[in-house]
């Protein structure tokens, strides 16, 4: 009889034991979409405006090794006083996270992307939130079998290189905080 | 593939590809044949055969990620043109859909077009240059 107690008292204990190891790693798991962006993890990141002279710029931002590509587009955008911008990029990395939306909880899911993968296909865009520059972007990456996965970029480290062409438009473009997802959303008709 | 310069400032192209088109091959030479450099493009279509590389970082090559013999849809073809030693080179990515939804991508190797591919190209005035990187083995674009 006591065995079997000892017995249960273990199970529960272990029980407990999972579910507080499985709540803390839904905390790490998750990122709230305000999160701010670190940077000077992209020393290596270079900028060339491709036609000098015309209202709406066109820039390659050129990443080289370890350079963390997310925190680069941000310190583009604020070095440069993008308002308003959209653009693509290709390359390759090594190790990435990519944000899924949770409506439910309001924050994104972080899905890790290990080893060496192709950036197939990056596009992204730049508006203002309360006067500072926000960088929006998703991405698909291939791995050594051709398979996908893809997300709302949170880190990525280029290995060798990623190649961003950017198109900065003259006129500003504005997010607003939208309550009902926590979300920054553009909206066209704010000044 | 026909084309046609849809815009003068900044000069900007539309390339349509036909059945039977290979793209890395047309592209090149549509390249080499307009001196472009600087470029960047964007497409959609569908592919009747696509062989798709993985850059290999132990290698510094391209292995085949994969090799499709079938009808897919090019869901997006996003690339760039640099000079590499004087001549222009396209480097592009391609992410495709099979028949049951799942995708497949990696670096463009061969694509073969049925029925159509719709390729919009931008040439910037001032031109890339390409120089090879020691260090992953292949040539990277300077700015």
């Amino acid at each position: 009889m006591s065995k079997i107690k000892r017995l249960g008292c273990a199970l529960v204990l272990i029980g407990i034991t999972a579910v507080m190891v499985r709540s803390q790693n839904k905390a790490d798991e998750y990122v709230t979409p305000a999160e701010a962006v670190p940077t000077g993890k992209a020393p290596k990141m270079q900028v060339q405006l491709l036609n000098p002279g015309e209202a709406t710029k066109q820039y390659a931002v050129i990443f080289y090794q370890g350079d963390e590509a997310y925190s680069g587009l941000q310190e583009f955008a604020e070095k440069y006083h993008v308002t308003s911008a959209h653009f693509t990029a290709i390359g390759a990395l090594n190790g990435a996270i990519v944000g899924w939306f949770d409506p439910q909880r309001k924050m994104y899911k972080k899905i890790p992307i290990n080893g060496q993968h192709e950036v197939i296909g990056m596009s992204g865009d730049i508006a203002l939130y309360q006067g500072r520059p926000v960088v929006h972007t998703h991405m698909v990456v291939g791995g050594p079998d051709g398979t996908t996965h893809g997300g709302h970029l949170l880190e990525a480290y280029v290995s060798p290189t990623l190649e961003v062409m950017v198109t900065v438009d003259p006129v500003a473009m504005r997010k607003r905080l939208d309550p009902e997802t926590n979300l920054t959303l553009i909206d066209p008709a704010l000044k | 593939m026909r084309w046609k310069q849809i815009e003068d400032e900044p000069k900007t192209f539309a390339l349509i590809f036909e059945t039977g088109d290979e793209i890395a091959t047309v592209l090149q030479q549509f390249a080499a044949g307009q001196g472009l450099a600087g470029s960047s493009f964007k497409a959609i279509g569908a592919l009747s055969y696509a062989r798709l590389g993985w850059f290999n970082w132990e290698t510094k090559k391209y292995d085949p990620a994969c090799v499709l013999n079938e009808q897919v849809e090019l869901l997006s073809l996003i690339g760039d043109i640099a000079l590499r030693d004087g001549a222009p080179q396209v480097h592009a990515h391609v992410v495709v859909g099979r028949s049951d939804g799942t995708a497949h991508g990696g670096h463009l190797l061969e694509a073969r077009v049925r029925p159509t591919c719709e390729l919009i190209l931008t040439e910037s005035p001032v031109h890339l240059q390409k120089k090879y990187d020691p260090e992953s083995g292949i040539a990277l674009i300077q700015v």
